[in-house]
């Protein structure tokens, strides 16, 4: 429900807030890290690209002050410590679309703003940069592959653009719904992996509608649904399953494009702070542990392109139309303002780039590393690791 | 386009008191922007069960927005009425207000008019703030908040926020901590003048305090509430139409006599204070933590008491809103450590936002042997005290 905000200047507490973030994650980089200030230099840099790519949405929604601020960076060791030595790093990245994860990550997808309903799984109008990726390319569908974690991200592959759509996008994998199809009437044992979304009070829905995803998928996939299931036993997040299915994937099918929507941080919605740092905490170690898998790949070892972005934000505690760090309902400028962390073959280490950049400049960006042209992307690419 | 062009003013089914107030300022409210009007009207709906203070906030906004003509105001409301709103949605701003909020809300994402709304907002804020600043009581107030309780000591490092803004008392004895903030909320209250002046929102039980002169909500004694809410949630959810939005919607409207398993003798204002802190910001306040947190705020932001405790406790493990058989299962002290030490955070945040130029005192404490932090007249920001206190001690010198 809509609630007003209070009296308060708005505008100089996102300058302000927009300065102190730069100033902490200048900071934060150390002083041997590099400032890359104009684009022209940057661009003037930068050919090979590498042939394979992997982006990752450091989900559902994290804020400064949990990840990249003096203070939550113990929340984050891995990223801090083995990542961004190795990477071009975006300090200030805005969202300015719609702030719910379906709909947000659409949008990351296709590189404009999506404006439909986040609860519905709709295909997003804009191509994505799977469709652009296959068709520009000749690539199949097994070369492209989206990894997401509830019912409503199973359109995200293809948009319903005529020129691109259905049958032309990414294989989506939703690994919650492939557990569901294999548990046997056991679901209880895996409740707490099941939950469809941390949005409201109930698990509208579960995976009833798609507890059978997909026997294609799973002989798509060669995966061995008895090793999955023990699997699930063994872990206690829906994004561990994520990174087991991205794993498997890498070793198996080493396709070119792989984009995996992580979202256990949302469990925010809860309003326990403890849960919500943890969730970051292990959102890290994946991370992580996805670049240790793409350094020790052959397929990907020295060939990959690898970004890391939140989906957006939460809302700033400071703003009394909100409660804190649990919903990002407010549009606050915390709330839009996230990061961005690019690394790979030729692209630029231990670099930082203060300049505001757009969520929806991903895929230009993705498309010109993968030679594929995002003709209706509305974001702009990223001259610095270009 | 004004109301008048749309449809007969009125919401449905206004409670007694409300349809009165409704009334008395039709005129008014039929010429607002719609938003604004569906704002206020939403607001008026609830007037029956609110507090005496938010009461009189909204009487003040409503006769201060249908006497001002200055030119400040005028802005303001153009500004709302520059909000694109879609001519379907246009008629249930007077008549259906809380539908048409959830409709607009998510209309001005789609168009992206968020910020332009934001705008409008923070400018109708400097008229609340002075509404606010009108109708505020000039009485001194004073919050505890107890955080901790069955938490191994120093695991876990606390009031790292709150240290920075107050005096840090690192020598506490965990002893007697809650009988004696309980006992300061006794005397306090009984001085008081209001019913619902003093309070004490507890994230386990209120048991032994039966029958005392403070409003009171504990987490345990809402456990049939809570039962009550799930089984009516799960009855609806399985419905094909059901998603998160239609499920939020349908808890926004429950009302207490939707609801069983309220304590005998509680009297309506507090059942649907209750309520809405079960159902309202998405329903999902349903661990110990988030419950106590989510009600402090709400008692801080609508009854804006003179006294308020806050007693975090262990919270579940397992996150399940409509299961409260699992909140019963095994505790964790220690994650509800850093729940209620950002909690506590979050309630000096909500009362500092509190209008009235009495002074505000704030103490929080470790009832697991970490200290006290106590931030307020006399105690300057970013020391420490060493020698032994105790929580009347502090008190005492915040409050005379």
């Amino acid at each position: 429900m809509l609630e007003l905000p209070p009296g308060s200047d708005f505008l100089a507490q996102t300058a302000q807030r927009a300065l102190s973030r730069r100033r902490f994650l200048r900071d934060m980089t150390g002083a041997g890290a590099g400032l890359l200030i104009g684009a022209r230099r940057a661009s003037a840099l930068r050919r090979e690209y590498g042939q394979k790519t992997i982006i990752v949405t450091f989900g559902g929604g994290a804020r400064d002050q949990e990840t990249f601020a003096p203070e939550g960076q113990r929340y984050i060791p891995r990223i801090l410590m083995e990542l961004i030595p190795r990477s071009t790093f975006y300090t200030q990245v805005v969202n300015r679309g719609i702030l719910g994860h379906y709909v947000a990550n659409a949008s990351l997808a296709t590189g404009c703003y999506e404006s439909f309903n986040n609860f519905q799984s709709i295909r997003p109008e804009n191509p994505t940069i799977f469709e652009y990726f296959r068709q520009d390319r000749r690539q199949p569908a097994s070369d492209v592959w989206v990894i997401a974690p509830s019912n409503g991200f199973s359109s995200i592959g293809e948009s319903g653009h005529r020129a691109y759509g259905r049958g032309k996008g990414a294989t989506v994998v939703l690994p919650k719904a492939l557990l569901a199809g294999v548990s046997g009437g056991s679901e209880h044992t895996f409740e707490s992996l099941l939950r469809d979304s941390h949005e409201g009070p109930a698990s509208v829905g579960v995976y009833a509608s798609t507890a059978r995803q997909d026997e294609a998928i799973r002989d798509f996939l060669q995966i061995s649904m008895s090793d999955f299931k023990a699997h699930a036993l063994s872990v206690s997040s829906p994004d561990e399953l994520s990174l087991y299915i991205a794993l498997h994937l890498m070793r198996s099918k080493a396709p070119s494009l792989i984009w995996i929507t992580l979202h256990d941080i949302d469990i925010a919605h809860a309003g326990a702070f403890s849960l919500y740092t943890d969730a970051i905490k292990r959102t890290d170690r994946i991370c992580a542990e996805l670049v240790r898998a793409m350094d020790q790949e052959p397929e990907y070892k020295g060939k990959t392109n690898f970004f890391i972005l939140p989906d957006f934000g939460r809302d700033a505690d400071d703003d009394p139309s909100g409660n804190g760090f649990q919903h990002h309902r407010s549009g606050d400028a915390l709330c839009r303002t996230t990061w961005l962390l690019a690394m790979g073959t030729g692209i630029r280490e231990n670099t930082t780039v203060d300049r505001p950049v757009e969520s929806i400049d991903l895929v230009p960006t993705v498309a010109k590393m993968l030679a594929c042209d995002a003709r209706f992307a509305q974001g702009r690419p990223l001259v610095e690791v270009l | 386009m004004s109301r008048e062009a749309v449809t007969p003013f009125g919401p449905r089914d206004l409670p007694p008191q409300a349809a009165v107030l409704a009334s008395q300022y039709s005129r008014m409210l039929q010429q607002l922007p719609p938003v604004l009007a569906a704002f206020l009207l939403s607001q008026v709906r609830g007037y029956d069960w609110q507090f005496p203070a938010e009461r009189r906030e909204l009487e003040e906004q409503l006769r201060f927005l249908s006497v001002s003509r200055s030119e400040e105001t005028q802005r303001i409301l153009t500004g709302f009425r520059e909000l694109p709103v879609p001519e379907k949605l246009m008629k249930n701003a007077w008549i259906a207000p809380e539908a048409f909020l959830q409709e607009f809300t998510a209309y001005l994402w789609q168009a992206h008019a968020m910020d332009q709304f934001r705008k409008c907002g923070e400018a109708y804020g400097t008229i609340l703030t002075s509404v606010r600043e009108r109708c505020a009581s000039s009485s001194d107030r004073l919050v505890i908040v107890l955080i901790g309780q069955g938490a191994r000591k120093k695991t876990t490092p606390v009031f790292e926020k709150l240290r920075r803004l107050g005096t840090y008392f690192a020598n506490v004895p965990e002893a007697d901590l809650v009988s004696e903030a309980v006992s300061v909320l006794e005397q306090r209250a009984l001085r008081a003048d209001g019913r619902y002046n003093c309070w004490f929102l507890d994230g386990a039980s209120t048991a032994e305090i039966e029958g005392k002169p403070y409003a009171r909500l504990s987490y345990d004694e809402l456990r049939p509430v809570r039962e009550s809410l799930a089984k009516s949630v799960k009855k609806i959810m399985n419905r094909e139409d059901m998603g998160p939005e239609k499920i939020r919607s349908y808890m926004m409207a429950l009302k207490p006599a939707d609801l069983s398993g309220f304590l005998a003798g509680q009297d309506e204002v507090m059942r649907n204070f209750a309520v809405r802190v079960l159902c309202d910001g998405s329903g999902t306040q349903n661990l110990s933590t988030s419950f106590v947190q989510w009600s402090t705020r709400e008692a801080l932001r609508r009854a804006q008491p003179a006294t308020l405790l806050a007693r975090f406790a262990p919270r579940s493990r397992a996150v399940d809103f409509l299961d409260d058989s699992a909140q019963r299962d095994a505790l964790d002290a220690e994650g509800a450590l850093i729940d209620a030490d950002m909690g506590a955070y979050y309630t000096w945040l909500n009362l500092k936002r509190l209008p009235g130029s009495g002074r505000k005192s704030f103490l929080a404490l470790a009832e697991n042997g970490q200290g006290a932090v106590a931030i307020g007249p006399g105690m300057p920001a970013g020391t420490t005290a060493t020698s032994p206190t105790d929580l009347r001690q502090v008190v005492a010198w915040m409050t005379t």
